[in-house]
């Protein structure tokens, strides 16, 4: 009679440890435990995450510009262009661009020679006009002021006159010129991955002033382009965020 | 697919960006000097009946090859620096012909326009005078220069004015 009674008392404990096991199917995880604030749906999140405040201090960049590079090794003039810039509050973005304009080209239909390395810098702020401050794309609009001192190299075939038969030679080395610009920028920027953005920007630039040399104006100014009243240009950027 | 069309997107704006290109001189690249002729009985312009023909002497090259009904001509200055000598050669129908002689100072400046544009040589004239021959061998002759604008450039506008006399002097 006892056996009987164990026998039913393990069977029925059997039963509950069965119907237990049986709650959980065996080849399905755990839920995962609850980390930070979760959301009911993703329209929620992207809400919460639109009304977070940017606290002023929002970290910085650092950049190279890749399209300055391309230029300055395929076409008669480029840069090799560096930029670093803050970000407040996620709308505003303090930022210094510096960097070597680089030009030696000879033009093949006048056989004028021009040769330049030399550094400029560009003092500025960009805005975020994106509605969220927080979205991983950041769209702005910005204010260069750019400086540029510099020496450049010219030489041409000598000159030659034909009324007074005579020749001049026309080689100048060491020239210096000195130019200032303002420029107005409209960009594009989206996170590539982790830390790393690529952004592109289109800028007109406006010649502030122009200290030509004892020849004449430079052709190309270091980070301003081809010396004229005016000039656009572009910048590809690949951006760390620090 | 956004995200993929974003970077090659952004190339295509740089480099359309970087693409363009223009021919970056003046169409009048050519550096002469302009002398303006005048009256000396009136100061007014004057439009030349006889004829005029304007020599360098160091090489024989005519600037101005008998002339006649113009009221200005263009002529070269030497590229390098010191004093150009003119021979203006007057003459008229009845055969008479005179030569007077132009005398510019004028200091040279080497001008770079941009890699498209031939180098030139601009000058700043410093001085002007003329001789004057005797009315009896040709009754018209330089009677004095003037400098109006002593830069010469690209801009083809009056240098220099010769005043013509056609009678004694007082």
């Amino acid at each position: 009679m006892t056996t009987l009674r164990i026998f039913a008392f393990s069977f029925a404990l059997l039963l509950h440890i069965s119907a237990l096991f049986a709650q959980t199917p065996a080849d399905s995880l755990r839920p995962a435990p609850v980390r930070g604030v979760q959301y009911a749906s993703p329209a929620e999140a992207a809400a919460a995450l639109a009304a977070r405040k940017e606290p002023f201090w929002a970290g910085g960049s650092v950049s190279v510009n890749l399209a300055g590079a391309v230029l300055a090794a395929c076409s008669p003039y480029g840069e090799y262009e560096a930029a670093a810039r803050l970000n407040w509050h996620g709308r505003f973005f303090p930022t210094a661009e510096v960097g070597l304009g680089v030009s030696d080209h000879t033009n093949e239909t006048t056989d004028i020679h021009y040769k330049v390395s030399a550094p400029y810098f560009r003092l500025g702020l960009d805005y975020n006009v994106a509605k969220h401050v927080n979205d991983a794309g950041r769209i702005f609009v910005g204010l260069r002021y750019g400086f540029s001192s510099f020496k450049y190299d010219l030489d041409a075939p000598d000159l030659s006159d034909p009324y007074y038969g005579t020749s001049q030679p026309f080689r100048y080395t060491g020239l210096k010129s000195t130019n200032h610009w303002a420029e107005a920028l409209f960009g594009l920027e989206a996170r590539l991955w982790g830390m790393l953005r690529l952004g592109w920007s289109l800028r007109y630039r406006v010649r502030l002033s122009d200290k030509p040399s004892a020849v004449g104006s430079a052709w190309y100014v270091p980070g301003y382009g081809k010396n004229d009243t005016h000039a656009m240009g572009a910048t590809f950027q690949l951006i760390f965020d620090i | 697919m956004k995200r993929a069309l974003f970077p090659w997107l952004s190339v295509l704006a740089a480099v359309f960006a970087a693409g363009c290109s223009n021919i970056d001189c003046p169409l009048d690249n050519v550096v002469v000097a302009q002398a303006g002729l005048y009256s000396y009985e009136t100061k007014k312009a004057l439009t030349l009946s006889d004829s005029l023909t304007i020599v360098i002497p160091q090489t024989g090259e005519k600037v101005v090859n008998r002339a006649t009904g113009i009221s200005s001509f263009l002529f070269p200055l030497k590229e390098g620096a010191g004093c150009d000598t003119l021979l203006c050669r007057f003459s008229n129908s009845a055969g008479q012909q005179a030569t007077d002689t132009l005398f510019l100072s004028h200091t040279p400046s080497p001008h770079f326009e941009s890699l498209d544009c031939p180098p030139a040589v601009f000058h700043t004239i410093t001085a002007a005078r003329a001789t004057s021959h005797s009315l009896g061998l040709m009754p018209l002759t330089i009677d004095s220069v003037s400098v109006v604008r002593s830069s010469v450039n690209y801009d083809d506008i009056e240098n220099i004015r010769l005043f013509l006399r056609a009678t004694a002097s007082h």
